[in-house]
């Protein structure tokens, strides 16, 4: 379960983001300067602001600020938006926007609450696996990296796809993946590593994130998966060097390989 | 301007705000372009069918309720409500050629940027759902309206996949839309042979496939290289092929358009004048025929006629309503009767027409609009002062575009005849 953070002022735009964030928790903020704390002390996955929540303030301005200070946090923006401000907001750095008259379907809100969730690691891991793993084990991948904030275990994977905890196990062995187990541990650490990257962020904040107890419980899944301390790969260059180590446990699906080779 | 992957889906969409953000009522326009969009960016993320159907049909009605912000007579208000209604049916033919169909409207506005997201999202439509004919018409179009902004090599990336692709599925005319529109992007470069060589190439193609399509297209756009190059004789001799070879109809009218222009700077006035009357007479494209009706009205103050001009120009003035909410359309109207004014001396209307061509040509960004208006206005300012410039040449007129106008003629009598019962 990831949290979001929201300042929206106004009670029945609370009420729809309540009505659509579930199985997400969501803490609230009573001005531009509460939301930039709770982003900056709590796991917070995501934010959602209304940009008149205070008035005589710019908030296509307050939008630019906190996507400067927090740019993996994803902003969506909500509100009663001109055609100016929504310019201005893709400038600014926005991730999405609610507008107003959208705000009460929840299935909209839901959609757009997860793709905030869900948008950095995925599109990361697929782009890396592609012409390695076949079809198939990429959309596996896929599914639960997407599902990291809502803490996915194994036997939720094998459920979603229809099969037992075994017979996963012995499709991933089939596509070229780490075992069930393995791969959430992996993708649970390049997703914190992300998060990592945003400055002010501390590594015990991105556990709790994650759903481990502590930060001491989340620095030992790194060093089983890369096998040192969180601090030296606080750099693209570390993610990067992660995501090479990951891919080194993916063998790849062989027949995939072979059509590749002579296609 | 952020990159279109790095901003919210549809962003682009309100990309011709860009210093134009004070402008309320392109920030009301640009608004509903987004938000009409976002419903089949939504499908395109999510996917078709996992999209809830009331959902989708609440999101499209929040839409269209809000189409009120444009005037009833505004010509984008119909083509969004239109836009919406086709994508309710949620099927992939009526999405990507929905999206195609309202990124031309927007694009005869004028306005690149969101022209260029509606065709972004019908190719990433067409290659979701493995449509081969619409991505080779999204490419093309992406070539033709980044041509348009000027952003060459962006828009033969385009064109270059369109070819390709339609050379491998073995589609003739969109592979010949797409060399001619490359031909016309490597020409308003300066490429002339490069230019000239692709449309031979497409020339020599279509009369080995026999295809009449594929021929006119590389005779039309032979004809406007000719035009530009001030061989008018040669020019009508393309154009005038290559409308015999077109279906009678909307597919003749640019042809048409061009012969006019080129009878015109040769003096054979009744030509033009036929020319410009028949794309009247059966265009229904509301842009074609606003400036068919200002060519016309030209004309006849370029044959020295001040009574048919005015005439033309009353009549014209009187359909207002239907052409001011089509920029474009706008501000070719105005420099055009402007022109005409100035010809047969209405000097103040002359000043009235061409300074609103200069304001909306600035809004707006049409650059070659603008120049032509400003320097109109320049010569009738200096005229004014008692400085006369010297009349424009007209060059004369050669066997060839005799007859060609004599041809003209007789075919316009015919096309323009009441069918007998």
């Amino acid at each position: 379960m990831a949290l979001i953070a929201a300042l929206l002022p106004d009670r029945l735009d609370r009420e729809a983001l309540r009505n659509a964030a579930p199985p997400h928790q969501v803490v609230w903020a009573d001005s531009w300067r509460e939301l930039y704390r709770l982003v900056r002390k709590q796991p917070v996955a995501a934010a959602v602001a209304d940009i008149h929540a205070e008035d005589r303030k710019d908030g296509v301005l307050r939008v630019y600020r906190f996507a400067q200070r927090f740019p993996i946090t994803p902003l969506i923006v909500w509100g009663e938006l001109d055609g100016r401000e929504l310019f201005r907001l893709g400038k600014a750095g926005a991730w999405e926007v609610v507008p107003s008259r959208d705000a009460d379907d929840r299935y909209l809100v839901g959609e757009i609450v997860r793709s905030a969730l869900n948008g950095g690691l995925a599109p990361l891991v697929d782009a890396r696996l592609r012409g390695v793993v076949g079809e198939d084990g990429r959309a596996l991948v896929r599914f639960a990296a997407e599902r990291i904030p809502e803490q996915i275990q194994v036997p939720d994977v094998a459920e979603a796809h229809g099969m037992s905890v075994s017979t996963l196990e012995r499709r991933c062995e089939r596509w070229g993946l780490p075992t069930p187990g393995r791969l959430l541990l992996w993708l649970r650490v390049l997703y914190g590593l992300r998060w990592l990257l945003e400055p002010g962020r501390s590594v015990e904040s991105v556990a709790y994130q994650l759903g481990y107890s502590s930060g001491a419980a989340f620095r030992r899944a790194i060093k089983a998966t890369i096998g040192g301390r969180p601090s030296p790969l606080r750099s693209e260059q570390g993610l990067d060097r992660a995501l090479d180590l990951f891919l080194s446990e993916c063998p790849g699906d062989g027949v995939y390989q072979r059509l590749t080779a002579t296609g | 301007m952020p990159e279109r992957g790095n901003a919210f889906p549809a962003w682009l969409a309100l990309g011709d705000l860009e210093g134009r953000e004070r402008d309320a009522e392109l920030g009301r326009r640009a608004r509903l372009r987004f938000l009409a969009l976002r419903p089949v960016h939504r499908l395109l993320g999510q996917g078709i069918d996992r999209v809830p159907v009331d959902s989708y049909e609440r999101q499209i009605e929040g839409v269209r309720e809000e189409l009120g912000h444009l005037s009833a007579r505004d010509p984008e208000r119909a083509h969004l409500a239109n836009f919406l209604h086709r994508i309710r049916e949620r099927t992939p033919t009526a999405l990507v050629s929905a999206t195609i169909e309202m990124g031309e409207a927007i694009e005869s506005a004028g306005h690149y940027r969101a022209a260029e997201e509606y065709y972004l999202t019908a190719l990433e439509l067409a290659e979701m759902c493995g449509l081969g004919h619409d991505q080779t018409t999204a490419l093309r179009l992406l070539g033709r309206v980044l041509r348009k902004a000027a952003r060459w090599d962006e828009a033969e990336r385009y064109y270059r996949e369109a070819i390709r692709r339609s050379e491998e599925m073995g589609q003739r005319q969109q592979w010949a839309r797409a060399m001619d529109g490359l031909a016309i992007a490597y020409w308003y470069q300066g490429a002339y042979p490069k230019a000239r060589g692709m449309l031979e190439e497409v020339l020599k193609r279509g009369r080995e496939w026999r295809d009449d399509f594929v021929v006119a297209t590389a005779l039309n756009s032979l004809c406007v290289a000719a035009l530009t190059a001030g061989d008018l004789e040669q020019a009508l001799e393309y154009g005038w092929t290559a409308v015999r070879l077109v279906q009678e109809g909307e597919e003749q009218n640019p042809i048409l358009g061009n012969l006019g222009r080129a009878f015109a700077q040769l003096g054979l006035y009744a030509a033009a004048e036929h020319c410009y009357a028949m794309i009247l007479a059966r265009s229904t494209d509301l842009v074609t025929r606003n400036q068919a009706a200002a060519d016309y009205a030209l004309v006849a103050a370029e044959a020295g006629n001040a009574e048919a001009f005015r005439e033309r120009r009353a009549a014209l003035m009187a359909t207002e309503d239907q052409w001011r909410y089509e920029p474009w359309s706008s501000t070719y109207i105005h420099l055009h009767i402007g022109r005409g004014c100035v010809l047969i001396g209405d000097v103040d209307d002359a000043r009235e027409h061409l300074r609103k061509a200069i304001k909306l040509a600035e809004k707006n960004r049409y650059n070659e609009q603008l120049i032509r208006a400003e320097e109109t206005l320049g010569l009738l300012e200096a005229a004014a002062e008692g400085i006369r410039p010297a009349p424009a040449a007209v060059e004369r007129p050669g066997a060839v575009a005799v007859r060609i106008a004599s041809e003209v003629e007789a075919y316009s009598a015919e096309a323009l005849a009441p069918a007998s019962s």
